[in-house]
């Protein structure tokens, strides 16, 4: 493979005239031709040495006399290298015809000269949610360290230019905007601007004190079922308020507190939307219980309760733990897939569940309708709110 | 020789270049996305709860335009046909709808469990059928908060898409049911999946006389099926989304679950997306995949490869 690539920039060459060949066949014909021709009898010789024995032996020239070879570059017209084809080449002249080239064709250094770097070793597995965390905050730290104020990271500036722009042809209402839940305009990675935990920072003043707040992910509050038909959604306020872009972060409550609360435009424009930043909810919450539910303990269907055919309302075993895996509805009708006539590796292998399931009966995921989150502890929210800052 | 052994960098990224990243992706994987088909609008759904609405420009960039919440993880989005709303079902129970005109959203669907699908149904005066895991395709006339019809499943609805008349809903436990939308409360047919594996999408053809579906498998297999039994003799399934554990091994034996398929809305060839692979299926005589602003009007989301499984859009670009 990387053969062939290579061709393409550096075909075979001959020593003695720099000349560049489609392939080796011609480059061998042309230096019989030119260079390795006996200028005394027609004949063509395969090498340097071999013209250098023919004129000896048969036109009985002493080796002192011979003639330089024909058609040569200044100091390449010996017959001490004996070159074949590309064979026989010295390698300095290897490496410096290789800088040349790269000059020429505007290549970086190196790129032809050195070997080319292994392939980077690609692991199969999906990468886990610590990981993918991990990732996104060195790319993050790196994006906010490499340009502070204008466009700490650039999907910042774009949304911000973006979703704050004036709508084209949709007549969407500005409002849409603080909706929008951007990057913050991540300064330091170590202190984003965020959502603030109001557990932490009980009445603050822009907020109404919602004591159910910190449990509530983005979203209407939890506890206030949208009814179908229920006009104002999180983040779209109706084209009549206030619109405040970049004040809202999307989903907060504020929306419903905010007829109460006309004071809030007055808001210094400080906290921006709720930021993507992962590891603020570490901090202020409970460490996150692991979210990938295919080793989940519950082996059999039957170990966890929620079915999720059965009801709206799963009851997750403990308010503090809901359940991380579905449960089979009727667990007579357990799929077990059919066997391989060879052997394979499946990389979804559940039979029962679709990885979509699986995925929103996470911890991360999960979905609890509200009238039971109203009514379950404080703790539980407190752990629902971690979820829910972990995920921004 | 060795000289040859050395390779260089340039030129391994000319098929990369064709790609365009989007600006300010979704904070979570990508669930859903729905090409408007009247503008070069593309609404994407994703895990972080959020439907966000693009613009493709002429370039190819995209900005974003608007974006509204769901209280879960947003699991689908469609379009209406007049392509001036935006419908999507997510894990919290809930289908709701955006106006692009006025960008307010309402409720206008209610399950017991995730909604796995959200589809338009061209008739009447437009009907949003939705397939939850709750065992339900509900259908609803977006004005009322009562569904206008709900028709029970087997099992959980996995995977439902609409060609009107047809609409084909594949669920857990390898259902498959077929309707004719003429009469949406009774399926025309139920079968089993022709495939052995789970089934994890179930798409119609364009419409058409002879019209059937394609099943994909959790198992890197997909199935042409006709919804006749007089046709049934161009049923055919392929092997595909298969790699080779080690390349030594021509073995195949890394099989990746089918995520999605779509046909080209003229040509009819479907496109498979899987983990990992985007394979363009070359059974029914392979086009050239184009991404000419035509196939995108023609109503087509086939070039943004549908949601790897947990490694979504913004995952690949992070």
């Amino acid at each position: 493979m990387a053969k062939k690539k290579n061709k393409q920039i550096i075909r075979p060459w001959c020593w003695y005239c720099e000349r560049e060949f489609e392939d080796e066949k011609v480059l061998m014909q042309h230096q019989k031709a030119k260079h390795f021709k006996c200028n005394m009898c027609p004949r063509r010789l395969n090498t340097a040495g071999g013209l250098a024995v023919h004129i000896q032996q048969v036109h009985k020239l002493e080796p002192e006399n011979l003639p330089r070879i024909e058609n040569a570059l200044p100091g390449r017209d010996g017959y001490e290298v004996e070159i074949f084809g590309m064979e026989g080449i010295p390698a300095p002249d290897v490496a410096d015809y290789k800088r040349r080239k790269e000059i020429e064709l505007g290549l970086a250094a190196g790129s032809i000269s050195q070997p080319p770097a292994k392939r980077p070793k690609t692991e199969n597995r999906p990468m886990s949610e610590d990981e993918l965390k991990a990732a996104l905050d060195a790319h993050k730290a790196l994006m906010g360290a490499a340009n502070e104020n204008s466009t700490s990271s650039a999907p910042d500036q774009a949304a911000g230019g973006v979703y704050n722009a004036p709508p084209q042809a949709y007549a969407v209402p500005p409002t849409p905007s603080p909706g929008m839940s951007l990057p913050p305009p991540a300064g330091p990675p170590g202190a984003p601007p965020f959502f603030p935990p109001l557990g932490l920072v009980p009445g603050q003043p822009p907020f109404p004190p919602f004591p159910g707040m910190p449990g509530f992910p983005p979203g209407p509050p939890p506890g206030f079922a949208v009814p179908p038909g229920f006009p104002p959604p999180p983040g779209m306020m109706p084209p009549g308020s206030v619109p405040h872009p970049g004040l809202l972060p999307p989903g907060a409550p504020t929306p419903l507190g905010m007829p109460g609360l006309p004071g809030a435009p007055a808001r210094p424009p400080l906290p921006p939307p709720p930021t993507f930043v992962p590891q603020q909810g570490s901090s202020v919450s409970p460490p996150i219980p692991p979210i990938i539910s295919g080793s989940s303990p519950s082996n059999g269907p039957l170990a966890t309760p929620p079915p999720p055919s059965l009801s709206v309302t799963p009851a997750p075993p403990s308010t503090a733990e809901p359940s991380s895996h579905p449960t089979l509805p009727d667990p007579s009708l357990h799929q077990t897939n059919p066997p391989f006539k060879k052997p394979t590796e499946l990389k979804y292998q559940d039979a029962n569940f679709s990885p979509e399931e699986l995925r929103a009966y996470s911890h991360k995921y999960y979905y609890r309708p509200s009238e039971q989150v109203a009514v379950s502890n404080e703790e539980s929210r407190g752990k629902k709110r971690a979820r829910a800052e972990d995920f921004l | 020789m060795s000289f040859f052994g050395a390779a260089s960098t340039a030129n391994t990224s000319a098929t990369a270049e064709k790609d365009i990243e989007m600006s300010d992706p979704p904070t979570d994987s990508i669930s859903s996305m729905a090409f408007s088909g009247q503008a070069d609008y593309l609404a994407v759904g994703s895990w972080d709860n959020s439907v966000r609405i693009y613009e493709v420009l002429a370039g190819g960039q995209t900005t974003g335009k608007a974006m509204y919440q769901h209280q879960g993880p947003v699991l689908s989005v469609c379009w209406n046909k007049a392509r001036n709303k935006i419908l999507s079902g997510g894990a919290d129970n809930a289908g709701r709808m955006f106006d692009v005109q006025t960008g307010a959203t309402t409720q206008v669907a209610q399950h017991d469990a995730p909604i796995k699908s959200v589809k338009w149904v061209d008739a009447q005066s437009g009907i949003l059928a939705t397939g939850s895991w709750d065992k339900t395709v509900k259908y609803w006339d977006l004005r009322t908060p009562q569904p206008v019809a709900s028709v029970s499943l087997p099992e959980r609805c996995y995977s439902m898409d609409v060609q009107y008349p047809l609409m084909v809903v594949g669920t857990a436990e390898r259902h498959i049911q077929i309707f004719n939308l003429t009469n949406p409360t009774a399926a025309y047919k139920t079968i089993q999946s022709p495939l052995k594996w789970q089934t994890r999408v179930a798409t119609c053809f364009t419409a058409s006389p002879t019209s059937g579906f394609a099943v994909g498998s959790i198992e890197g297999r997909v199935a042409i099926q006709y919804v006749e039994d007089k046709d049934s003799g161009n049923n055919f399934s392929f092997k595909c989304h298969r790699r080779d554990a080690t390349p030594a091994a021509k073995d195949q034996s890394m099989v990746y679950a089918v995520n999605d398929i779509s046909f080209h809305p003229v040509r009819m060839v479907p496109y498979t997306f899987g983990t990992k692979m985007l394979v363009l299926v070359s059974r029914l005589l392979m086009p050239p995949p184009d991404l000419s602003p035509a196939a995108r009007s023609a109503g087509l989301d086939l070039f943004l490869p549908t949601p790897c499984l947990t490694i979504g859009l913004k995952d690949i670009l992070a």
